[in-house]
């Protein structure tokens, strides 16, 4: 009978209803609470964007796009340094590759959390100074020691615009022509220094063994911008360009059309089924299982292939992409820009650390040629008595006078808003498949894609103004 | 027991006010003004519950659908600070490209051969599966591995398995000498699309063939039972108790995944990037090369709208002709 005698009792707080007026009160009671809590929290946090009234301490975000374990660690490291010698100063990295960045920085503006240093290229930089995502570099580059701190003309080419530094290169690179020792060997071929278009074409012609070995195979993926920076450093080659500096297409003169005729004859001749699907990121796997002879290659190649593929790496060799007039140098500078976040005084304290002499060509070394000084006291014997470098002495030294002679892609009259959509648009890429796939002729399709490209050219100006 | 007596009578009311008329209730003072709103909102309770779930909602769907909508009236730009209205020009820009009725077009074919290659498989797969009695808990398991993988893996392994130089399906082919050189199945106009379906189906069928198997199961042996009494080969069987027990699954099945085939965006981007020459470029695809190389999100978002247009027309058009929403 215990059990009959306690289950009322037990039972009763259930067989009370709850009015409504009491239900509302809870909710509001549990509202009202919820938000004092919140308040209070409020009041306790610095929501990790606060910044300091000075500027030299807080939390700073920096983002890079060094994906790479032994960088990842160095730029931990040196931030780590960084905190140590700001108190109370945190530094947050996180890790961005390129092919994120162009979506992750318009939603982090529009969050209003963009970071306050980042690593970017420069056709993305344009864009972003174009939406006021940027403090420009020149406190920066004071603190430098000003523009003769870098190489020669080199932010001429790459970071001025609009009268402002947006950007600072961190490191640079320039595209080669890779090629197999070996296999040009067997062949009876050699290269040149500064090999001409005819000189390529022939040897990639006479090293072609079909159907598992090509001279060249060409990488016209339309997901990937190689097809269209390969053609552009045969046109700048030929002493041509894609547009020029007020925003009026050129792929119909002739300097394009010989360009574009001699990498249709190469397609056909000496490259393999499947161009149309390779990326550049399929590079270092056709070189490594010897599909390709040659490649176009920045120094990275080579260093990657040094640690990973030793026996492949000895029988790697560069020389600068092929030369009609000139050479087609295509200059690539990974570069720091200010995001506007939120700690500006201490981004720029940030930025120029990492330019520090402790910090800067160790950086470098931390894959051997993959990067190269963009700061002109690093082109020292520091820089080049790393073994690996040292190694391929020659590919570093083409690799510099290529960043001296050349500009990135679509930047030849410096940085512009155009060359950033002009590339990502894949118009070239579409219009090489129409010829090698669909039979287009060269006229036709180029034809095509100046249409395109000035209609992309003329959004953008009716957007300048 | 009496304390149980006790507890069934009726529970004294716990309202503040007394109720009206009843004895000695004092005549009626000037209410202050937060009762009347607490009065109010207590006649209202049950908005309150219904607040949480259409908040969810209208955060969860409706902004980011209006957010859409509206940007398609407008000529915002990431690369640029300002946007302003534009009336119908990005629709007009959209609909007058001959790239958009392209891409339709491929993009029907892309969903329809692959909701129809994934639901024959599934089904194929779903019946011999029902019949075997041991081990089907591993098979099933096995078979739905797929799912487990992220599509970027199964994407540049396609890639990989398709090479023309490299890959396995030419080695294999060549030397069983059904093809004479390599193809290059994902660089070729001509077999691209059927390609990136096959790759497609090949993911998708397991999905099927697990719904499918579990809709089978639900149908009552004695069906069958009673059909074989009365004759009925396995085709009869098929399609007259098979094929309407599965009725509803298949029509949800359809449905959904028709959607996800028409708005999968990775498998045709990482395979071929809509190429070559556009013969994979899908609206997805069409769509990401306006918005995210260009930053065009004005127009992406006038194609997005259309897009849902398209889609909206196709599943009316598969109710229509399924019926499921008049099935009782």
């Amino acid at each position: 009978m215990t059990h009959s005698v306690n289950a009322p009792s037990m039972s009763r707080p259930i067989s009370r209803p709850m009015s409504r007026r009491g239900f509302m009160r809870g909710v509001l009671g549990t509202a009202a609470g919820a938000g004092a809590l919140g308040a209070l929290s409020a009041c306790g946090d610095d929501g990790g964007s606060s910044s300091s009234s000075d500027g030299d301490s807080g939390r700073l975000v920096f983002w890079h796009n060094y994906t790479q374990e032994a960088r990842v660690n160095f730029m931990r490291d040196v931030a780590d340094r960084f905190e140590e010698s700001h108190p109370d100063t945190t530094v947050e990295i996180e890790v961005v590759p390129f092919p994120q960045f162009p979506t992750k920085w318009p939603a982090a503006q529009a969050a209003g959390n963009l970071p306050d240093v980042t690593t970017v290229l420069p056709t993305v930089a344009v864009s972003m100074w174009q939406a006021g995502a940027l403090h420009p570099m020149e406190p920066v580059l004071e603190e430098l020691g000003g523009t003769s701190a870098f190489s020669p003309g080199l932010l001429d080419r790459s970071a001025m615009y609009e009268d402002q530094h947006i950007l600072l290169p961190h490191y640079v690179h320039n595209r080669l022509l890779a090629h197999r020792t070996d296999i040009l060997s067997e062949a009876g071929v050699s290269l040149s220094e500064r090999p001409s278009w005819d000189e390529v074409l022939s040897a990639a012609q006479a090293t072609t063994k079909e159907p598992d070995q090509f001279g060249w195979m060409l990488k016209l993926s339309a997901s990937d911008t190689g097809g269209g920076y390969l053609l552009w450093m045969l046109t700048r080659s030929a002493d041509g360009k894609f547009f020029d500096a007020d925003g009026t297409a050129m792929l119909d003169t002739p300097e394009v059309k010989r360009a574009t005729e001699f990498l249709v004859e190469l397609g056909r001749t000496a490259s393999g089924p499947g161009q149309v699907n390779y990326n550049i990121n399929d590079n270092f796997s056709l070189i490594n299982a010897g599909t390709t002879v040659l490649a176009e290659v920045s120094g990275a190649e080579i260093g990657i292939a040094a640690v990973d593929a030793p026996d492949i790496a000895d029988k790697l060799a560069t020389t600068f992409m092929p030369t009609d007039v000139q050479p087609g140098h295509q200059m690539g500078a990974v570069s720091l820009a200010l995001p506007k976040g939120n700690n500006p005084s201490l981004a720029q304290e940030f930025a120029a650390f990492l330019y520090a002499e402790e910090n800067y060509v160790p950086f470098l070394h931390t894959i051997p040629l993959f990067m190269f000084p963009a700061l002109a006291s690093a082109n020292s014997p520091e820089f080049f008595d790393e073994p690996t470098i040292a190694k391929y002495e020659t590919t570093a030294q083409q690799t510099l006078t290529g960043v001296e002679e050349g500009s990135p892609p679509g930047f030849e009259d410096g940085p512009n808003p155009y060359a950033g959509p002009v590339f990502n648009s894949h118009v070239i890429e579409q219009m090489l498949q129409n010829v090698l796939v669909g039979g287009a002729d060269v006229d036709s399709a180029l034809a095509t894609a100046n249409q395109t490209v000035q209609a992309t050219l003329d959004d953008i100006s009716s957007r300048l103004g | 027991m009496t304390s149980r007596l006790a507890s069934a009578e009726r529970a004294p009311a716990h309202s503040e006010e007394p109720a009206p008329g009843s004895p000695g209730s004092a005549p009626p003072a000037a209410r202050p003004w937060y009762r009347a709103l607490l009065s109010w909102m207590d006649h209202r309770t049950h908005l309150l519950m219904v607040i949480p779930g259409v908040g969810l909602l209208l955060a969860m769907v409706a902004y980011p659908v209006g957010f859409n909508v509206w940007n398609s009236f407008t000529d915002r730009n990431l690369s640029f600070p300002t946007s302003e209205w534009v009336g119908l020009a990005n629709y007009e820009r959209v609909l007058t490209d001959a790239a958009f009725f392209s891409a339709i077009t491929r993009t029907l074919v892309w969903t329809f051969s692959s909701v129809a290659g994934q639901l024959l498989l599934g089904f194929i797969g779903a019946v011999a599966l029902q019949a075997v009695r041991r081990g089907q808990g591993p098979l099933r398991l096995g078979l739905i591995i797929p799912w487990a993988f992220p599509s970027i893996v199964l994407a540049y392994s396609w890639k990989f398995m398709l090479d023309p130089i490299v890959g396995v399906v030419n080695d294999v082919s060549m030397r069983v000498g059904l093809i004479d050189q390599p193809v290059a199945w994902l660089g070729n106009e001509a077999t691209a699309m059927p390609a990136v379906v096959a790759m497609n189906i090949w993911f998708g069928f397991p999905f099927m063939m697990v719904a499918l198997l579990a809709g089978l199961q639900t149908i009552p042996v004695e069906h069958y039972e009673s059909a074989r009494v009365d004759g009925a080969n396995f085709w009869q069987e098929l399609r007259h108790i098979t094929l309407p027990g599965l009725r509803h699954v298949i029509g949800a099945l359809i449905v959904l995944r028709s959607i996800w085939v028409f708005n999968n965006f990775d498998f045709v981007y990482l395979t071929t990037g809509g190429g070559p020459i556009r013969v994979t470029e899908t609206l997805p695809v069409y769509a990401f090369q306006i918005g995210w190389t260009n930053y065009d999100i004005g127009r992406m978002a006038a194609v997005s709208v259309a897009m849902l247009g398209v889609l909206v027309i196709i599943i009316a058009v598969y109710l229509k002709v399924l019926r499921v929403d008049k099935e009782d």
